[in-house]
């Protein structure tokens, strides 16, 4: 498996560091009940299809990145920094 | 026997060789193989079940029987394939499964007894008594099962792991693969041209048919003459493609060493490569199948191409009567070959009417071989024809059921090839690999013209993907006679037919799992064991499920196939975990400590990956404990030194450094004054603890922070999240330090004293107060003064640049020495610190809140942090949790265990008694009596109450007291003095 | 006052030459840079005014003399053999790392097959061309990597690691060495 990652471009699966849906990326408030803290941590679901998740370029440039892909075909359709476009 | 005249070997070149014992000799441009049939070794192996005497059926590397063990100095390959060995001078095989000798085999009596080892044998047999699951059964299941034999020896053969990038993978150097390759080439993409051979060509050297004019292999050489000109194509012989997976990767196994009798030092046997392709096309060609006919499996039976091939490549006749049996028009080629190179053949046999052919040799059309003769080769066989039975006395046989395309590397993807009822037999699934497309007989072209155009047409419309627009290049003239089949599986009657010939698996056994319905593909593979050798069903998977319609009354496409996966030849482990061998596995890091550590005889401990001192012996000291309780002592009364370089550093910067640690840690850190240090607590977002550390103010807006060892790499990733994916707005930078500096512990009551010998400037409790920090100097050197303790002394850790480690640790070990000190192991460290009730991960293990810690004041009810909302949670946060305690012995046993599990005195030690667990313990020579961190139902609740301590793995009993956590100077004023 | 000597991080383990292909350490400088927020231009120019340098882009080496300026990871560019001025320090965050790495250079004409061996880059001198940096493993090691010419690469892993480098380069040029002298 391949990630295309913004900044180094195409690298072997092992540079990265794989951790879970991109959800993580919307954290709640922290007065938030928790039935909305739960599905934040805990919920997820199992998508056969489109799903986004994010991966740690750890062995390239430390980027986080949203990586959407397709869990039937592998495909890898699109990759973005999680920090946005700001350097 | 060699025929004169035939064969692309070298017959000025002999290489001696022994199989079995016996010296042979082959000339140079052998296979193992073909120089065993030249010298007319016609039993090669036995089979795996019935321990059937054997010969070799094919010449590739799908051979299924002929496998061998061969030795190479100290080490022996098991299972290596007759086929694909290349000859040497001085190579030793052994054949397989046969005991005591291949002629004689004990375990052929499993062939007299095969009406009782049908399929599913053993699943019916081994099933009571149940006492004999473990004693009797799997003994003899395991003695019985298994192909060749491991050396048992380490394997000092090197594997080799490695990487290739290319725009175009072409898989396969026959016709289509080296037209493709030619025509890639051309447009100036880089091209990887992969072939499992030794000599590229493919079917081209095994045929007598003319390309452009001349003879196949002299095509062959022109085009590989062209390609090596090409500064863009690498041609990677004796490489198989074995997998193909996502995002254009493919795994590759080149063959290294194995034609060699010794392997040169640092030359791997094997290397395992990652080939990465924008677009790869598969010219792996075609697999020519059985028929199932009783007894199809003497030595002496083999595919009627690779017949051909041992005629035509190698200059070898497997017998001297000929006889072929096909269904199709190609098996005619090889009773051409073998007549017109003056060997005699006795009969072409062909199951289709109507298709005698005017030669010299007897044909026998709509005819089917019905028997055979010949315990340990082949005899003769016996056909029917026009209603009558005949026997041919012949010791060769070759057979072509068809050819199946080998359409593997296009089903590793899940893909699911197409039935072609035309060529009876299945065609890949367009697009099923990404960026991969199939030219050659792969595809289904039968033909060399047909190949050679597909290869170039591919070539062309792959090299257009890629932005490069090609010229159409002239396609060399070649044969162009159609294949011509008719399907016909099984001759059917009486006698065993074999479909799988690794594994045994007869027609009868298709027909008894459809009988004990085991109907679907799937089941009857699991049930009989059909395509699950090593050869994985190439030769027989399609035959069997032919079988398998038939008995079902379903059609092939209904009953389809069942799933090709990688490796599509059998791959070593050793090649798979290939540059993971020794100290491959993985890195080790090294303190700048180290070689003065090793000269005093510390012994090492990993952590991590790290290596740390676990005790500083002295002389007489015979046991760690001495070691380490010495140590104590003298942290405790004088002074120690310990490397903790280890330990995390991240540099943070930033006009925002305080508002991320304080997202980060539960503490604030807004009050934290420049030149101090606090200690901090890291949770999960869901609410556990992460890590503990300190964390220093160098400047304004300039932070240093500590992590543990171990989870270093976790709180950087876990940083980078939080700053990147939470609060990319917050304007803070932070890179790891760990590496750049050499960090000492300097621990006692002499720690001023010893510091202040060496700095350059005097420290006091003034100017480096308790949690104070700040830049000092050595010798003019810049370096880092921190007063924290890890052990409840006076303490410091002194942090230099790594390149001083060194110096400054043999420097402080000398200072040391001086004031009655000296330096303290991973031992010592870890008995100071549970002295004065410091947790390490042994008890932030990942199930633990601060409440468990007793820091739930720590999270600071002014802000938020990460893991803030979660702690709050129901369930975390009273009596019914377990809580941080000390353990003390109180009653005659004084051992503690840690993992061992607590209960009340009077309880009996079962689980839904269970009231927490013991972390950590050591011999306190400080409070003289073994003391403990363990984890206790509401344990604050219960200090100086009784628990029992139960190991159940050592059936150790210990009757403990709950105390405070902290057994060495609870009031701190030993660490400002 | 004491007196400290220095070592380096590969200790006695290098040079090393094997085959074709050499290996040596690099003592020099190492900072990491990065730049504040909103304050990009304002470092950018410092660097342009302070060494003549344009700020390196992703996988960029710039160098002037024995200076380098190099792309490093999101965040940071790394300076070496140069120090970035207390001005630069105004607009950017900037770390000494001088210690932290064990800096190699490697060369010679086989020089990318034997980092084919440890590394999963695509190395092929289209891919990766003088000039040219970028961040990717060694082994198991995390490493940055940069082109310096047709056939010389300089590699930097953790110190501790030198041990390690030093271990899998040499098990790489040798088999790449075997191979040479098989053909």
């Amino acid at each position: 498996m391949r990630i295309e990652c913004p900044l180094c471009g195409s690298r072997d699966r092992r540079e990265f560091y794989y951790s879970g849906h991109a959800s993580a990326l919307e954290r709640p408030d922290p007065d938030s009940s928790a039935e909305v803290w739960d599905d934040y941590l805990h919920n997820r679901d199992n998508p056969a299809g489109l799903t986004e998740d994010l991966w740690h370029h750890e062995m390239g440039c430390s980027a986080w990145l949203v990586v959407q892909r397709d869990t039937v075909s592998h495909a890898v359709l699109a990759v973005r920094l999680a920090k946005g476009d700001q350097l | 026997m060699r025929v004169s005249g035939k064969g692309l070997i070298d017959r000025n070149t002999v290489l001696n060789f022994k199989f079995n014992g016996q010296p042979f000799q082959g000339f140079s441009g052998d296979t193992l193989a073909s120089a065993l049939l030249a010298n007319d070794q016609r039993l090669v192996a036995r089979s795996f079940k019935y321990h059937r005497p054997r010969g070799i059926m094919t010449a590739g590397s799908e051979e299924p029987n002929a496998l061998v063990t061969v030795q190479r100095g100290k080490s022996q390959e098991p299972n290596t394939r007759a086929t694909v060995q290349r000859l040497y001078e001085g190579l030793v095989a052994q054949p397989q499964n046969a005991w005591p000798s291949l002629k004689f085999d004990a375990l052929g009596v499993n062939d007299l007894l095969s009406p009782f080892l049908v399929a599913g044998f053993y699943y019916k047999t081994f099933m009571w008594p149940r006492a004999f699951w473990e004693r009797v059964y799997e003994p003899f299941i395991r003695h019985a099962a298994g192909l060749g034999a491991l050396a048992e020896a380490y394997d000092h053969d090197l594997y080799e792991k490695a990487f290739a990038h290319c725009d175009v993978l072409i898989i396969g150097a026959g016709p289509s693969g080296l037209m493709a390759a030619l025509t890639v080439a051309r447009s100036g993409l880089d091209v990887i041209l992969a072939d499992e051979n030794d000599r590229l060509g493919g079917r081209l050297l095994s045929e007598v048919e003319e390309v452009a004019g001349v003879a196949g292999h002299m095509w062959v050489d022109d085009a590989l003459a062209e390609l090596v000109g090409f500064a863009n194509v690498r041609i990677m012989t004796n490489t198989t493609v074995t997998g193909a997976y996502d995002q254009g990767t493919y795994g590759a196994l080149e063959r290294v060493g194995h034609h060699l009798d010794m392997v040169p030092e640092g030359l791997p046997l094997e290397s395992f490569w990652r080939i990465t392709a924008k677009r790869a096309i598969l010219c792996s060609g075609a697999l020519e199948r059985q028929i199932a006919f009783p007894d199809n499996d003497r030595p002496g039976i083999m595919t009627a191409s690779g017949m051909r091939s041992y005629l035509n490549c190698y200059g070898v006749s497997p017998g001297q009567k000929i006889a072929v049996f096909g269904n199709n028009s190609d098996a005619h080629r090889t009773a051409r070959d073998f007549a017109e190179a003056g060997v005699e053949v006795v009969a072409m046999i062909d199951s289709r009417e109507g298709t005698s052919t005017q030669v010299d040799y007897p044909t026998y059309a709509g005819a089917e071989v019905v028997a055979t003769s010949g315990r340990l080769g082949l005899k003769s066989i016996s056909i029917r024809h026009n209603g009558g039975l005949k026997t041919i006395e012949c010791d060769a046989l070759g057979v072509s059921g068809g050819w199946n395309p080998s359409v593997h590397l296009t089903c590793h993807m899940n893909g699911r090839p197409v039935w072609d009822p035309s060529l009876a037999s299945f065609l890949p699934k367009e697009d099923a690999i990404p960026g991969l497309v199939v030219a050659g007989a792969a595809s289904g072209v039968m033909t060399t013209a047909g190949a050679l155009a597909q290869g170039c047409q591919m070539a062309q419309s792959v090299a257009k993907d890629l932005g490069k627009r090609l010229m159409p290049s002239d396609l060399p003239h070649a044969e162009d006679r159609p294949y011509e089949i008719e399907p016909f599986w099984d001759v059917g009657g009486k006698g065993r037919a074999w479909l799988d010939f690794q594994n045994d698996v007869t027609t009868k056994d298709v027909k008894q799992a459809v009988q004990e319905n085991f109907r679907s593909v799937e089941h009857m593979k699991r049930y009989t064991t059909q395509g699950m050798a090593t050869d994985q069903g190439k030769n027989s998977n399609i035959t069997a499920l032919a079988v398998l319609a038939d008995a079902t009354g379903r059609g092939i496409p209904e009953t389809g196939t069942t799933t090709f996966r990688p490796p599509y030849v059998p791959v070593a482990m050793a090649a798979l975990g290939a540059g993971g061998q020794g100290k491959g596995f993985a890195p080790e890091r090294f303190l700048t400590s180290d070689r003065a550590t090793r000269a005093l005889r510390a012994p090492m401990i990993e952590a991590g990956l790290w290596y740390r001192p676990s005790y500083f012996p002295k002389d007489g000291e015979t046991h760690w404990r001495q070691s380490c309780d010495r140590e104590v002592a003298m942290v405790r009364t004088a002074v120690g030194l310990c490397d903790v370089s280890t330990l995390g550093k991240i540099d943070i910067q930033g006009p925002d450094a305080v508002a991320f640690l304080d997202l980060l840690y539960t503490n604030s850190f807004a009050s934290l004054k420049v030149g101090r240090v606090r200690y901090g607590l890291m949770l999960r977002e869901d609410g556990h603890v992460m890590d503990d550390g300190t964390c220093a103010r160098l400047s304004n807006s300039h932070y240093l922070m500590t992590t543990t060892t171990a989870a270093a790499g976790q709180v950087m990733r876990h940083m980078d999240f939080v700053h990147q994916a939470l609060r990319p707005d917050l304007d803070v930078s932070f890179t790891s330090v760990t590496e750049h500096w050499a960090q000492f512990a300097v621990a006692g009551p002499q720690a001023r004293a010893l510091l202040n010998g060496i700095l350059d400037r005097k420290i006091s409790d003034k100017t480096m107060p308790y949690m104070g920090c700040g830049a000092v100097q050595l010798g003019g050197i810049e370096a880092r003064l921190f007063r924290i303790s890890f052990s409840g002394e006076h303490a410091y850790e002194l942090a230099v640049p790594a390149r001083y480690g060194d110096s400054l640790f043999r420097l402080l070990l000398a200072q040391a020495e001086a004031l009655g000190g000296g330096p303290y192991g991973i031992e010592a460290l870890n008995v100071l610190r549970l002295e004065k009730g410091f947790i390490t991960h042994a008890e932030i293990h990942g199930r633990i809140t601060a409440f468990d810690i007793g820091m739930g004041r720590m999270i600071s009810d002014k802000k938020d942090c990460i893991g803030k909302s979660m702690a709050a949670r129901s369930g975390l946060n009273g009596p019914e949790r377990d809580q941080l305690v000390g353990l003390r012995p109180v009653g005659a046993v004084k051992k503690i265990i840690p993992g061992a599990h607590l209960f009340e005195p009077d309880a009996a030690p079962i689980r839904k008694n269970d009231q927490g667990y013991v972390t950590s313990m050591c011999y306190s020579p400080t409070a003289e009596t073994v003391i403990a961190q363990a984890f206790l139902r509401d344990g604050r609740n219960r200090m100086g109450q009784a628990v029992k301590m139960v190991d159940h793995l050592s059936g150790v009993t210990t009757l403990c007291e709950v105390c405070n956590p902290v057994f060495f100077d609870p009031e701190g004023g030993r660490l400002r003095g | 006052m004491v007196e400290l000597y220095a070592t380096s991080a590969s200790e006695a383990a290098l040079p090393l030459k094997i085959g074709g292909v050499s290996v040596a350490e690099v003592a020099t400088s190492l900072f990491l840079v990065a730049p504040f927020k909103g304050k990009f231009t304002q470092a950018a120019t410092v660097l342009n005014t302070q060494m003549g340098l344009e700020w390196p882009a992703v996988h960029e080496l710039k160098r002037m003399g024995g200076a380098y300026v190099l792309w490093f990871d999101h965040a940071h560019i790394a300076f070496m053999g140069a120090e970035p001025s207390v001005e630069l320090a105004r607009y950017a965050a900037v770390t000494d790392v001088s210690d932290a790495c064990c800096i190699i250079d490697i060369s010679g004409v086989s020089v990318r097959n034997v980092l084919a061996r440890v590394t999963p880059l695509d190395v092929r001198a289209k891919s990766f061309n003088i000039g040219m940096t970028q961040r990717s493993m060694v082994m198991h090691m995390q490493a940055s990597i940069t082109c310096l010419g047709k056939s010389k690469f300089r590699v930097m892993v953790f110190r501790s690691m030198a041990r390690t480098l030093v271990h899998d380069l040499t098990i790489a040029m040798e088999s790449v060495a075997a191979r040479e002298k098989k053909v």
